[in-house]
């Protein structure tokens, strides 16, 4: 069922997308748990978002040169960062962050039903965002050809500007306690860039699309960093009635410089109910259905294990009920090994599970990544999925998917 | 005639008087730092001795070695903030009078008077300790902190992150004393 308005004018868009690929190199656009593995149990040094993702401040411009691509023989510390965009060549004052991101990828996907291929522009953003003494705002555009449809601006079944974010804020107390509202990401458990990851579909708390509008508060103190997100609804949807009220959070603790634990939970309220997509297979009960309670509560840790390995891990407990649909009790659990035997080339492990009105999956996920060249990565993914089948039986799915980034 | 044999009593003791505490195992020294927010930074070295002259105990931790996880960062703290090449060793000077020892098979801890040799400056600092007591073995660990502008030192800013100047030392050994 489509939320959006359908029209044509999608092809209008294509000068946009050609803007973007010329104004390469570009900005990154992700956050990298696996961070830890320098320290960094916070993510406010290097991210205007508190929680990570997105925009990077000056501090985080010069850190993506410095410690993620492989330097080709350079020493790490014989690297001497500029923080203007373009490699330097614009400057940019302190207080202005600008970046842009794109992401290009191809997707194989082989079930019993065959083999299918897609070309997707997965990002195509241009980010902007200010953080000048106490205040603080991030706002994202960029073009999609398909997906994405919870943030779109516009209205067409393909070629979509989107926004996946827009927000304005205060932070104070030292930088430590911050008042966000806008349209954000969801603080809830590891804001990893795998947003198809059952722990982010299943959620609803990818950094992809699911970003909510409503009034956040942060605490990012030394060895505690908190969200609490009061959810007002997401106001791209046209039908009202999809929109999700309710509250999303996230408390975690660093014992050291090198593990944290964390809590999330999350409860929404919708007059109807989003289908979910974690599992294509099973026709979601609580699709369109009236009245539906959304619950997710668990728990997340990053590790930096020592030396090149950093592990991460999730687990979600999932509940979900609406007016005559049985209350749905399920969970969801990720867990990722990242090993980096040389700066810049990540070979990345993860084994996750799902299970969700009635059925369980299973997937594995063998990825290489390497950041190549400064603002420059490339990406595959191998990805082994067992979808849990209603009554029983799975649907093996097998994608390999590869992604070329240029960000900055 | 006497004060030369006391003399070379002396002389003959010194040595055997430095080496009345050693290390043994891996020592780890280091320093914790805090930024804006939740910034946060540490520096780790597992280069450490003691010199002990049955007085006074000597922590000498040469900065050198020290590494925050990032090597531009500690380029740029050996050179520019602690400049080691000059001032290449932080030494903590503790009295044994002030350091309550355990019995064996005990723990003590407590705070002692001490002085931080750092950067060329040199200012008197309580150590808070923690002493464990196996035989002859003591498992120690230790904390100090710091003002890093009272040493001369420069406080770090680096692309709109400016460290907190205050910041804590530390250090942890296992030792065997005679």
């Amino acid at each position: 069922m489509s939320l959006r308005r359908g029209s044509s004018h999608g092809r209008a868009l294509w000068p946009l997308a050609l803007v973007l690929v010329l104004a390469l190199p570009v900005a990154r656009a992700h956050a990298y748990p696996w961070m830890i593995r320098h320290g960094y149990t916070n993510c406010s040094g290097c991210h205007v978002d508190p929680s990570g993702f997105g925009l990077l401040t000056e501090y985080g411009r010069a850190q993506a040169q410095v410690v993620l691509p492989t330097l080709w023989g350079k020493a790490p510390e014989e690297v001497e960062p500029t923080t203007g965009i373009v490699y330097g060549a614009v400057p940019l004052p302190s207080w202005l962050n600008v970046g842009l991101s794109l992401r290009g990828a191809v997707l194989s996907t082989t079930t019993s039903q065959g083999t299918k291929w897609r070309d997707i522009l997965m990002i195509a953003d241009l980010r902007a965002g200010v953080t000048a003494g106490p205040f603080l705002a991030s706002a994202s555009i960029g073009y999609v050809p398909t997906g994405a449809t919870l943030a779109a601006l516009t209205n067409s079944q393909r070629d979509n500007l989107v926004s996946r974010e827009h927000w304005l804020g205060v932070r104070v107390v030292n930088q430590k306690l911050y008042f966000l509202g806008g349209r954000m990401n969801l603080p809830f458990g590891l804001r990893n860039v795998e947003h198809t990851s059952f722990v982010r579909s299943a959620t609803r708390t990818d950094t992809n699309s699911a970003q909510q509008y409503g009034g956040q508060v942060v605490w990012d103190g030394p060895g505690l960093r908190a969200g609490l997100m009061g959810i007002a609804g997401n106001f791209l949807l046209d039908d009202s009635a999809y929109r999700e009220q309710g509250y999303s959070g996230y408390v975690e603790g660093a014992f050291s410089n090198a593990f944290t634990l964390g809590l999330s939970s999350l409860v929404t309220h919708a007059d109807r109910g989003l289908g979910s997509i974690a599992n294509p297979f099973v026709l979601d009960p609580f699709s369109g259905a009236a009245d539906d309670w959304r619950q997710a509560h668990g728990l997340f840790s990053r590790w930096h294990v020592g030396g090149p390995w950093v592990l991460l891990a999730e687990a979600d407990l999932l509940v979900q009920s609406a007016s005559g649909v049985p209350r749905d009790w399920g969970g969801t659990g990720f867990l990722q090994a990242d090993y980096q035997p040389l700066q810049g080339l990540h070979f990345i492990f993860t084994g996750e599970g799902l299970h969700q009105n009635q059925v369980t999956s299973y997937g594995a996920w063998f990825s290489i990544s390497w950041f190549f060249f400064t603002y420059a990565e490339v990406r595959l993914d191998t990805i082994f999925t067992e979808f849990g089948l209603p009554g029983g039986g799975h649907e093996p799915s097998f994608s390999v998917l590869g992604q070329l980034h240029f960000s900055m | 005639m006497r004060r030369h044999v006391t003399l070379v009593t002396v002389l003959l003791a010194l040595p055997l008087l430095a080496a009345a505490t050693r290390v043994t195992g891996e020592p780890t020294a280091g320093f914790h730092g805090r930024g804006p927010g939740g910034f946060s930074l540490e520096g780790t070295t597992h280069q450490l001795r003691i010199e002990d002259d049955g007085t006074v105990l000597k922590i000498v931790v040469p900065l050198g070695g020290l590494q925050t996880g990032i090597s531009l960062r500690d380029r740029h703290m050996r050179e520019k903030y602690l400049e080691v090449e000059k001032y290449p060793d932080a030494v903590l000077e503790l009295p044994w009078s002030a350091v309550k020892l355990p019995e064996d098979g005990r723990t003590s801890e407590g705070t002692a008077p001490g002085k931080m040799s750092l950067h060329g400056q040199s200012h008197d600092v309580q150590v808070k300790y923690r002493i464990a007591r196996t035989g002859n073995r003591y498992q120690v660990t230790g904390t100090v902190p710091l003002n890093i502008t009272n040493y001369g030192i420069d406080v770090p800013s680096y692309f709109g992150i400016t460290v907190q100047p205050d910041v804590e030392a530390s250090a942890s050994f296992t030792a065997e004393r005679a």
